[in-house]
C-alpha cells in the first residue's frame, strides 16, 4: 500500500512542519495518556463491580490482591488467554473490524481534553484544537459504527436489534447533546476547550442558571451516548441477551467492554472540562505550591502542575462514581420513552435554553 | 504536507470509486464513510479544522449512519439483480458530474493557480487562521440571504418528511 518514500516523506513532512522536539513531546503525551486511560478503564470496571456489590449488599470481587485490587490484572489475563471463537455464520471482516471501530473513537476523543495547566512549560493537552468540542462530537459520532457493524456482522437477530436500536438512539441524543452546549459557547465565546477552562478561573460554568440546565441535558444525553443504564437499550440483557455483542467472546468482547468504559471516562472528563472548571482548583492554592520551590529547582517539574492534574483526576472520578451509582439505582427506560424524552423533551428544552441565553446576554451587555 | 495531501487524496479517490462500483450496498455505504473521512482529512491538512469537524459530524455521523440504518432494514443487500452502470440514469449522472467537476476546476484555475505562482504548501501556510467566530460573522452579515434561503429549504424538507410520516395515520384508523 504505502511505499517506502511515501512513509519517509510523511515523516519528514511532519518533522519539518512541527519540529523534532514538538513531535517527541506529543508522542510522550500520547503514550502517558493512553496508558493512564487504559489503566483507569480496568480499575473503573473493578470499581463498578465493587460499588454494585455494595449497593446490592454483597461483597464483590475481593480475593485477588488486597481488597481485590489485582482483579483487573487477573481479568485481563483471562481475556487474553481465552479461546478466540468466531461463529461460522458471521461476516468475518466486519465482525473483526467492529470492536476496533468501537474502541478507537473512545480513545481518540480524549486528545482535545486539557487535563492539567502546564508541566515544565508544556500545556497538558495533546492537541489544542480551535474546534475542540466539534472534534469531540465528530469523533464520538463514529463510535456508533462499531455497535451497528457488530450487530449487523453477527448475522443473528438479537445483535441486529441491538445495532438498530443503537443507531437510532445515538443519532437522537447527539442532537440534544450538541444543542445543549451552544449556551456554553455563547457564554465563553470559543470552541477551544483550553479557553473554556481558562474562562472558569473565577466562576465554574454550572453556577450560571442557563448553563446548569445545559449541564443537566448534557449529562443525561451522555448516559444515552455511552449506552449506560437507564439507556442501555442496545445491550439490555433481559430482552436481547447481550444486544450487539451477543455473538462476541474473548478479547473481541473485551474491546467492546473497554470502549464502553473509555466512553464513560471521556464523558466524565468532558463534563468536568465544560462545566466544573476542568483542572481548576476550587480554592486558592497555598503559596508554597504556586511558587517555585527552591529544593526542586534542579528539576523542571513544579508541584503546582501536578496539583492541577490531580484536581482534574479527582473531579473525573466523582463523575465516574455518578455513572456507576445511577446504573445500579435506576431501571431501564422503554424504547418509546427513550425516544420521547430525546425528541420531545430535551430537544425543545435545549433550543429554548439557547434562546433564553441569547436574551440574557443581550440584556446583560 | 504535500505527501499528506497526496495520501488522503488517493484514499478519497479510491474509496469514492469503490463506493459507486461495488455490488454489495453495505460495502458501498462503508466505502462512502471512508470517502467522507478522506475529505475531512484533506480539510484538516489544509488547516480548515471547522470544515473537517463539520464534515465528519454531518456526513459520517448523521447521513451515512442513516443510509446504513435504511440498508440494514432492506432484505437483499448483495444487489446481483440490479442492472449495470451503463444505462440512462448512469449516463446522465456521469455527464452532470463531469460538468460540475469541470466548472469547479475552471473556477479554481482562474482564481488561484494561474494568478498565484505559489505552491499549495506555501499558500496553506500563508492562509489566515479562520476562527469559528469569523465564519459565524460571515454567515450572519454578508451571506445572510443565502444562509436564510438554505434554512428555508431545510425547513421545507423537514415539514415534508413529517407530512409523509403522518399520512399513514388516518388510513390506520379506517382499518381498525
Amino acid at each position: 500500500m504505502m511505499t517506502e518514500p511515501m512513509i519517509a516523506g510523511l515523516w519528514t513532512d511532519t518533522v519539518s512542519f512541527f519540529g523534532v522536539h514538538a513531535v517527541a513531546v506529543v508522542l510522550l503525551k500520547i503514550a502517558v495518556v493512553l496508558f493512564a486511560l487504559l489503566g483507569l478503564v480496568s480499575y473503573t470496571v473493578l470499581a463498578e463491580r465493587r460499588i454494585s456489590a455494595f449497593i446490592q449488599d454483597r461483597l464483590g470481587p475481593n480475593r485477588v490482591g488486597w481488597f481485590g485490587l489485582l482483579q483487573p490484572v487477573a481479568d485481563s489475563f483471562k481475556f487474553l488467554l481465552k479461546e478466540n471463537v468466531m461463529p461460522a455464520h458471521v461476516n468475518r471482516i466486519y465482525y473483526v473490524l467492529a470492536p476496533c471501530i468501537a474502541l478507537a473513537p473512545a480513545l481518540l476523543t480524549f486528545i482535545v481534553i486539557p487535563f492539567g495547566n502546564t508541566l515544565a512549560g508544556e500545556p497538558m493537552v495533546i492537541a489544542n484544537l480551535n474546534v475542540g468540542v466539534l472534534w469531540m462530537f465528530s469523533i464520538a459520532s463514529l463510535g456508533v459504527y462499531g455497535i451497528v457493524l457488530g450487530g449487523w456482522a453477527s448475522n443473528s437477530k438479537y445483535p441486529f436489534l441491538g445495532g438498530i436500536r443503537s443507531s437510532a438512539q445515538m443519532i437522537s441524543y447527539e442532537i440534544s447533546m450538541g444543542l445543549s452546549l451552544i449556551p456554553v459557547f455563547m457564554h465563553v465565546g470559543s470552541l477551544n476547550l483550553t479557553e473554556i477552562v481558562n474562562a472558569q478561573s473565577h466562576r465554574w460554568l454550572f453556577l450560571h442558571p442557563n448553563l446548569f440546565l445545559a449541564f443537566l441535558i448534557f449529562m443525561i444525553s451522555s448516559f444515552a451516548e455511552t449506552n449506560r443504564l437507564p439507556f442501555d437499550l442496545p445491550e439490555s440483557e433481559q430482552e436481547l441477551v447481550g444486544g450487539y455483542h451477543t455473538e462476541y467472546g474473548s478479547m473481541k468482547f473485551a474491546l467492546f467492554f473497554l470502549a464502553e468504559y473509555a466512553n464513560m471516562i471521556t464523558a466524565s472528563a468532558l463534563m468536568v472540562t465544560l462545566f466544573f472548571g476542568g483542572w481548576q482548583v476550587p480554592f486558592a492554592l497555598p503559596e508554597s505550591l504556586s511558587h517555585p520551590v527552591t529544593w526542586l529547582a534542579p528539576f523542571v517539574f513544579q508541584p503546582v502542575g501536578f496539583v492541577y492534574i490531580l484536581s482534574f483526576f479527582l473531579k473525573m472520578l466523582l463523575f465516574l462514581g455518578v455513572f456507576i451509582w445511577i446504573r445500579w439505582t435506576l431501571p431501564r427506560f422503554r424504547y418509546d420513552q427513550l425516544m420521547n424524552l430525546g425528541w420531545k423533551v430535551f430537544l425543545p428544552m435545549a433550543l429554548a435554553n439557547v434562546f433564553v441565553m441569547g436574551i440574557w446576554m443581550a440584556l446583560s451587555v | 504536507m504535500l505527501w499528506f495531501v497526496l495520501l488522503f487524496g488517493l484514499m478519497t479517490l479510491v474509496t469514492g470509486i469503490c463506493a459507486i462500483s461495488v455490488r454489495n450496498i453495505v460495502h458501498c455505504a462503508l466505502f462512502a464513510v471512508v470517502f467522507f473521512f478522506g475529505i475531512a482529512c484533506l480539510f484538516f491538512t489544509l488547516r480548515a479544522e471547522f470544515l473537517a469537524a463539520v464534515q465528519i459530524i454531518v456526513y459520517i455521523g448523521a447521513i451515512a449512519i442513516l443510509i446504513l440504518f435504511a440498508i440494514m432494514l432492506t432484505h437483499d443487500v448483495t444487489g446481483e439483480a440490479a442492472g449495470g452502470m451503463i444505462h440512462v440514469g448512469g449516463i446522465t449522472g456521469g455527464v452532470v458530474a463531469v460538468a460540475v467537476a469541470g466548472s469547479i476546476m475552471v473556477a479554481l484555475f482562474r482564481e488561484s493557480l494561474i494568478r498565484n505562482s505559489q505552491s499549495l504548501v506555501e499558500r496553506t501556510a500563508a492562509a489566515p487562521q479562520v476562527s469559528v467566530k469569523t465564519i459565524g460573522e460571515a454567515l450572519m452579515t454578508p451571506y445572510v440571504v443565502p444562509f436564510e434561503v438554505v434554512s428555508i429549504l431545510l425547513t421545507a424538507a423537514l415539514v415534508g418528511a413529517i407530512v409523509l410520516a403522518l399520512e399513514q395515520r388516518p388510513a390506520k384508523k379506517e382499518g381498525s
